[in-house]
């Protein structure tokens, strides 16, 4: 299965969440702005890397993970995968999660500022913040998802 | 193969134009008088609309983006490679118009209550301006295909 995160600019949230996926961060404790940095793609996309579907790694079920930036289409663009894989004849190949109901204003603000405005000095300590208090909502999303397609693994292997 | 045509709206252009492919509609009668023209509910949640086939067995499906066509057809085209299929299997075809940006606003009024008859009027004056550029594109629709 592939599962991909998708947020507005696929660098922040999204990014954040393929890596708690892939348990590329601790998911005990709030991760440092320092271990966020270190993370592929975390703040450092440009304008270019809208819509560009970003490997991240496999988790240990075999599931391929991606992230994903798709500006403001919302749930449409989990529509578009989706429906893309079911024409295809891959209905159920792909798992897409939104995941800007998870992020805050400061993740949007401080986003904003680094990315867009290219502010990075302004932005980045703002985001930080912002991803620190959103961590817990993410986690909680990341582990929702993981669930499901560990279900939808399991399931393959019974048929 | 499928053919995804993407324009702002699924509904409008694009699904004149697979229906002038498929020689659904006579081009050289601007009166189009198809069931889902307009139908901006069709569309409105992401899915590709399914628009039609030809004799070779080619799908033909409309999608709306509004201002997003190029990305939507990059992230298309990549999860196309990523499932492990090709052009052979699926296209992409980005449809331009002129006055494109309207008819996606013309597909949002069209949702408020009381507008949808304004909306798919506009919409269909828009398209008949259009007409031509809507032939030739399906001329090149069709050279893209021959050369798959």
């Amino acid at each position: 299965m592939k599962v991909v995160y998708h947020c507005y600019g696929g660098s922040h949230s999204s990014v954040l969440a393929a890596a708690l996926h892939l348990r590329l961060l601790p998911r005990h404790r709030l991760p440092t702005l320092e271990e966020m940095m270190a993370l592929p793609y975390f703040d450092k996309t440009t304008d270019d890397d809208f819509g560009a579907i970003k490997f991240m790694g496999v988790d240990e079920y075999g599931n391929e993970v991606y992230c994903l930036g798709k500006k403001s289409l919302g749930d449409r663009y989990s529509n578009l995968l989706t429906g893309i894989a079911r024409i295809l004849g891959k209905e159920g190949e792909v798992m897409a999660v939104n995941t800007m109901n998870r992020v805050n204003w400061f993740m949007k603000l401080g986003g904003y500022t680094s990315r867009r405005m290219g502010l990075v000095a302004l932005g980045r300590p703002v985001l930080g913040r912002g991803t620190r208090q959103a961590f817990f909502d993410l986690l909680n999303l990341v582990e929702i998802t993981h669930l499901k397609s560990m279900q939808s693994v399991q399931q393959k292997g019974c048929h | 193969m499928k053919i995804i045509l993407l324009g702002t709206t699924g509904v409008h252009h694009c699904l004149v134009l697979a229906r002038l492919f498929l020689c659904r509609i006579d081009s050289s009668n601007k009166e189009i008088l198809l069931p889902d023209f307009g139908e901006t509910g069709l569309d409105r949640d992401g899915c590709p609309v399914y628009l039609g086939s030809d004799d070779a067995e080619n799908e033909f499906y409309g999608l709306g983006m509004g201002r997003h066509i190029d990305m939507a057809c990059k992230s298309i085209e990549q999860l196309r490679g990523i499932l492990g299929f090709s052009r052979e299997d699926l296209i992409v075809y980005p449809v331009r118009i002129r006055g494109e940006y309207l008819l996606f606003f013309l597909g949002k009024i069209s949702c408020w209550p009381g507008m949808q008859k304004l909306g798919r009027s506009l919409a269909l004056l828009l398209v008949r301006f259009q007409w031509q550029r809507l032939i030739s594109e399906t001329a090149r629709l069709q050279k893209v295909l021959k050369q798959e």
